[in-house]
């Protein structure tokens, strides 16, 4: 025995791995998902793609307001808002070898249009360039003539034109004051149209493109192949366990100052600080705040933190919210308890505009911000991120107060309610107790108004919470939104018009929001669209829909060595890898 | 199959479950068998806890916020009856708790573990619940799932294990390779799927795990039953015009079910063990239910402790696998003690 | 003998089919939505649910859904890995030589502990030796393995930072990638030597102490009490009785005649062992972030990726079958009682 620790401790010693500056080691716990750009909707595999393939433009630093030029040099927008031409850099080659022309946008943008995988975030660029959502089979339906389908394809074709080698025209089919950041979504990113064609992928001709309507572009080439222009180079994915790329010398904007990127995937956080500890790691992904403090004034680790730190000015982008459920299923349903009040609910419960507001008084943001967010949370005064234009910080909200939760409680379903009690279950999916504490605090404020009001928290399997939520039988649940594109639309349509994704399934509906809703989204102007959102954010606080969680306060954790980072919310990887450096 | 199935170790096993069992031969080696005394003392100490649980954890109960004491029916000014023996809530808890007893009370939201405190008096772990109130109830999730999974299995094997070797034949052919193909499963990968498909609960994970309980039993009897059937009294008995199914269900099978019943108790802590693996790969109970492995799974993060402090939240970690490791040693003390009993020859 | 391998072989479509029937079965207590949220990662991707369950035919029937995947897999397809990411095979090719090797060098230690701690424990019985050795053996059998696996990360990784976690350190893993270093089996261990890489081979070494450590401390207790009960019981035979009689030295007595026969459960009890290290492996693998098979398939099972889950079951149910059909060869060579026709 004796022998064999001795031999442990000699195998032990000699395999300690010293930072080395040539590689950027990160560690985290997503699965890489695809490195198909188009297939992609998921952050693990957007940061990879957007280090590898880049767009016509991207993000200036940190900043979701201003761009710069990547594969364009500059671009013209009509006045109608109809056209959009891009003036393509010269001179460009992609991994492969292949220079980069109009063609491959193009090719890479009809992709898109034309394969629009069902899982994918293809329809953010679907809408406004062809006014459809799913693939063409989808949208079409059973039955459809070629005609039609031929129909589909001539407008896909005419979306992208090519002007000349270096001159790109996109044309919508109404005007979208989105569409340029659309355009920054990782499903716009240029891929090697000569590169893919040889390896299998779409031809690009009217021919064939019905073979590729809705497939899985994970059984294709590009699953996990890359040829783009970006600075570094796919050398390989083992799924599962690692990324690895290497600096691409040919750079159009210089070769970056990191040779080796290694991206390790590491489902335990404990192991995962004691790798950033050792130096194995350049930075990890905690999972919580709360784990901070495992970190913070360790040697060698710089802990940015914005709760402390005010001046980076960082702030997150996800929304998150309790969702009731205007129009419940009824049918077979236990989380109504017996359908009534009393002992349970009925299933237009939360159409009373009080049941809602008790609900929100009953909220105790304070609890939510100390012990779920760990001390640092910002209260959102609607369902936009506060960097987004249009975010009002001065629309009012609800703050916890039992006072006014009786009040409001007392005043419904005539008074009902508050006589006959309720019953209800509040479900969250396993795994994410932070919406479970949410329940549980909702939970535990409302049964304390009155002792004939009983709320189950209950938490099922992912798949079971979307499946049931997807068939209004959840009364209420906790959802949550992360930008696809950096326009205050892509939350507001979201959570507030009755044909938005959330507000659909809750059984929201305001005429009044809809209209100033669909006037923003055409509205060209930016000051003027921040006044109409403002102006909706007021009517939304009056109608309180959802009841709105405070969000995150951003952090980042980072060996010495590593300098050049920032945070761009929009980015899966918060900064590109070109601009690091390393000591 | 592990073990603990009787399949592997049970092959000599002659029960003398006679008059006058103290003084027997088996018993007075069990009783000179210091290690086995102990398995007994610790696994009588957690029935104790078990069938105690509610009184055990009055104060925690008065003191949180708790859906128990809810459901109950009692009210903030009778929630002290808990502590006394003539009022029927006392009785009520121990006998026929409400589900929601199992939910550890919480003080707090925060991941943040807290240290003993008077209101938490060994703390409370990841998500505010307090470590002894889980610690207590976790008893009785433990006996649930170890009993259940065991009695199932034991059920179900006696049935299939007599058809089976009762009938021969192709009925016999037909269970023994359903029980080898669930011998040449990897369960945990399939104990994981099932749990996923049904949905997590305590409920799912024992049928996830009573589904491969089985097949070690069946295929005991069976060989008993085979055995049984070569002897020469039953030649005897057959020529004296017995007939076989008499003779198993007289003679064979209350042999056997003795020698099983016995041995596959002693399972019950390896039961366990897969309850508290699937909890740790996070598809146990849920979140907050009383379950060992799952207090376990939430310490994960805050082994390390602090910068400087590596024992910051040392309570966090020790006491659900203390509690765990003691609960299964008491079953394998008490049973490598009973075998060691049973395979001795006279 | 010949006869009885091929009734062995014949053995294992039983266990295909039987595994694979029973996990789409399992798989129609969920709906169609359900299912299709199993491809999802995020709520963004339902707004085209309906979509995903045309493509995929998931509100086929299961007769329908079985016969989908049959063709696929007689045409060499295992369908595409949802977990991973790729190919249900390329996964497999990628993970199984690591869990392989895991589990070889975790098995041979197991047994040879096992026996020899069970061996002594029975020569001593109810001596100091053996209330240590079963002492020892009960208390780590009462060990769960993640409990086990979480201490010895923060003592000799987090702690004393003797040991790395993974399969190699990244320095390791960019050569291994983009030199020009040759993967010859796929296993590390032979590869690094092969390529004349002693320090890769130390290194992968190194990684797979600590995965090794807990399998054989948890796996070789239940050997220990088996060979300590077998040779027990071949100790108080009429053979090895006869032997003593004859006048032969007890060390004999104990080495040729008793040890020998009471190996004979031993080998039955190694088609287990290797069961119980396939359970093993995916909570040492997660614990230690190894990356082979347990932890692929672990993440598939709650992923509910169905066509990892199945090619897994049908896979370690063949090694079991055909582990089990070397035991019994090995039993029919050591007890010269046996004979199979």
């Amino acid at each position: 025995m004796k022998k064999l620790l001795v031999l442990l401790a000699a195998l032990g010693v000699c395999v300690a791995f010293a930072g080395d500056p040539n590689t950027y080691v990160e560690q985290s716990f997503g699965d890489v998902d695809t490195l198909d750009p188009v297939q992609a909707y998921d952050s693990a595999s957007g940061q990879v793609i957007e280090n590898v393939y880049e767009g016509l433009y991207g993000y200036k630093g940190d900043s979701v307001t201003e761009y710069e030029p990547r594969l364009a040099t500059s671009y013209e927008e009509s006045a109608d808002g109809m056209t959009y031409t891009f003036s393509l850099r010269e001179g460009v080659s992609f991994h492969s070898g292949n220079s980069f022309t109009c063609k491959d946008v193009e090719y890479s943008i009809e992709r898109a249009l034309v394969t629009n995988p069902p899982d994918s975030g293809a329809w953010i660029l679907m809408e406004p360039l062809t006014g459809l959502f799913s693939d063409a089979t989808t949208e079409l339906g059973d039955g459809a003539t070629d005609e039609q389908y031929a129909d589909v394809w001539s407008t896909i074709d005419n979306s992208v034109v090519c002007l000349d080698d270096y001159t790109v025209q996109f044309n919508l089919v109404a005007p979208d004051p989105a569409f340029f950041s659309k355009m920054l979504f990782y499903a716009a990113n240029i891929v090697d149209s000569e590169w893919a064609k040889a390896n299998g992928m779409w031809d690009g001709t009217a021919a064939t493109w019905r073979d590729f309507i809705g497939v899985d572009l994970r059984d294709y080439y590009l699953q996990n192949n890359m040829s783009g222009t970006g600075a570094y180079k796919l050398v390989a994915w083992e799924p599962g366990i690692r990324v690895v790329a290497e600096a691409n010398a040919d750079y159009w904007g210089g070769a970056p100052s990191i040779a080796n990127v290694v991206l390790q995937q590491v489902e335990d956080e404990a192991s995962r600080i004691q790798a950033l500890k050792a130096g194995d790691a350049d930075t990890v992904a905690l999972g919580a705040r709360s784990s901070l403090p495992q970190v913070e004034g360790q040697p060698g680790i710089v802990v940015l933190d914005a709760a402390k730190d005010p001046s980076l000015g960082w702030s997150s982008v996800a929304v998150n919210a309790v969702f009731m459920a205007q129009d419940i299923n009824q049918s077979d349903n236990t989380n109504i308890g017996s359908g009534d009040l009393g002992l349970g609910i009925p299933s237009d419960f939360f159409t009373d505009i009080h049941v809602r507001k008790c609900f929100n008084y009953a909220f105790d943001t304070e609890t939510y911000i100390n012990d779920v967010l760990d001390g640092a949370g910002e209260v959102i005064t609607m369902a936009l991120p506060t960097s987004y234009l249009g975010y009002d910080p001065n629309v009012p909200v609800y703050e916890y107060d039992l006072e006014k939760a009786e009040e409001e409680c007392k005043q419904a379903w005539g008074g009902r309610l508050w006589d006959e009690g309720m019953y209800l279950t509040f479900s969250y999916n396993t795994g994410n107790s932070s919406r479970q504490a949410v329940a549980e605090i909702l939970k535990s404020n409302l049964e304390y108004l009155n002792p004939k009001f009983k709320i189950d928290v209950r938490g099922i399997q992912w798949s079971q919470f979307l499946d049931e939520r997807r068939n209004n039988r959840l009364p209420a649940s906790i959802i949550g939104w992360i930008p696809d594109y950096a326009d205050p639309d892509n939350y507001i349509h979201t959570f507030y018009a009755t044909t938005g994704y959330y507000s659909a399934q809750t059984g929201f509906s305001d005429p009044e929001i809809d209209a100033i809703d669909e006037q923003a989204r055409t509205e060209l102007d930016p000051a003027k669209r921040a006044e109409l959102y403002s102006q909706l954010g007021n009517m939304a606080y009056e109608k309180a829909p959802y009841i709105l969680l405070p969000q995150s306060v951003p952090f980042m954790i980072m060996r010495e060595e590593v300098s050049g980072y920032y945070r761009n919310p929009m980015l899966s990887g918060s900064y590109l890898w070109k601009d690091l450096s390393k000591q | 199959m592990d073990i603990s199935s009787p399949a592997v170790s049970a092959q000599t096993v002659t029960p003398k479950v006679k008059k006058g069992w103290w003084q027997s031969k088996a018993m007075r080696r069990f009783r000179r068998n210091p290690l086995g005394i102990i398995g007994f003392i610790i696994l009588l100490a957690f029935v104790f806890v078990a069938i105690f649980a509610g009184p055990l954890t009055s104060s925690q109960l008065i003191n949180y916020r708790n859906n128990c004491v809810r459901d109950l029916g009692l009210s903030r000014s009778t929630v002290t009856d808990l502590r006394n023996p003539v009022k029927p809530a006392f009785w009520r808890i121990i006998f026929a708790p409400p589900g929601s007893c199992f939910n550890m009370p919480r003080d707090g939201f925060s991941e943040i573990p807290k240290p003993p405190s008077e209101l938490s008096i060994l703390g409370t772990t990841s998500g505010g619940y307090d470590i002894y109130y889980g610690l207590i109830w976790g008893t009785r999730t433990a006996f649930y799932g170890g009993i259940i999974v065991t009695g199932f299995g034991l059920l179900v094997g006696i049935i299939i294990g007599s058809i089976s070797g009762y009938f021969g034949g192709w009925i016999d052919t037909l269970f023994m390779r359903i029980i080898d193909v669930i011998f040449a499963i990897p369960g945990l990968v399939l104990s994981m799927v099932i749990v996923t498909i049904l949905g997590q609960s305590l409920r799912n994970v024992i049928i996830a795990l009573s589904i491969f309980a089985w097949a070690g039993y069946a295929r005991f009897l069976r060989g008993e039953i085979l055995r049984v059937r070569e002897l020469d009294f039953v030649d005897g008995a057959k020529a004296l015009g017995a007939r076989s199914g008499r003779l198993i269900f007289r003679h064979v099978l209350p042999n056997s079910i003795g020698s099983l019943l016995i041995l596959a108790s002693l399972d019950i802590g390896t039961i366990v063990l897969g309850v508290a693996a699937l909890s740790f790969l996070g598809l146990g109970a849920p979140a907050g239910y009383a379950d060992w492995g799952q207090m376990v799974n939430f310490a994960r993060g805050w082994m390390l402790g602090l910068p400087g402090q590596p024992f910051a939240y040392w309570y966090v970690i020790f006491w659900p696998s203390f509690i765990i490791v003691l609960f299964v040693l008491g079953w394998n003390l008490l049973g490598d003690a009973v075998r060691d009993v049973m395979d001795v020859k006279s | 003998m010949f006869v009885f391998i091929i009734r062995r072989l014949l053995f294992l479509p039983v266990v295909f089919f039987g595994v694979t029937i029973f996990i789409v079965l399992l798989m129609q207590f969920l709906s169609p939505t359900q299912r299709a949220a199993t491809y999802v990662r995020s709520e963004a991707q339902l707004r085209n649910i309906d979509a995903i369950i045309d493509q995929y035919g998931l509100d086929k029937g299961p007769h329908v859904q079985y016969w989908n995947w049959l063709k696929q897999v007689l045409r060499g397809n295992w369908g595409f890995s949802k977990a991973t990411g790729e190919p249900v095979w390329d996964s497999f090719k990628r993970r199984f030589p690591a869990t392989f090797e895991l589990a070889l060098l975790s098995f041979i230690p197991t047994m040879l502990v096992g026996v020899w701690l069970g061996s002594i424990s029975a020569l001593n019985r109810d001596g100091i030796i053996d209330q240590i050795s079963r002492t020892t053996s009960i208390f780590l059998w009462s060990l769960p393995t993640f409990v086990l696996a979480i201490w010895l990360l923060v003592i000799f990784y987090g702690g004393l930072g003797w040991f790395g976690l993974g399969q190699v350190t990244t320095a390791h893993s960019l050569e291994i990638i983009r030199s020009n270093f040759h993967r010859y089996t796929g296993f590390l261990t032979l590869d690094s030597l092969l390529n004349g890489r002693f320090d890769i081979f130390l290194d992968v070494v190194n990684h797979m102490i600590l995965p090794i450590v807990t399998l054989v401390a948890i796996q070789s207790a239940q050997i220990v009490r088996i060979m300590r009960s077998s040779l027990l019981d071949t100790l108080t035979q009429d053979f090895v009785r006869t032997a003593r009689a004859k006048g032969l030295a007890e060390s004999i007595v104990n080495r040729k005649h008793a040890l020998r026969n009471a190996l004979i459960p031993i080998i039955t009890l190694g088609g287990f062992t290797i069961v119980g290290l396939l359970n093993g492996v995916v909570i040492t693998e997660t614990v230690f972030a190894y990356p082979g098979m347990g932890k692929w398939l672990a993440d598939a099972a709650v992923q509910l990726d169905t066509a990892s889950v199945m090619a897994g079951a049908v896979f370690t149910g063949l090694l079991v079958v055909i582990a089990n059909m070397f035991a019994d060869v090995l039993y029919a060579v050591i007890d010269p009682r046996i004979r199979y026709n």
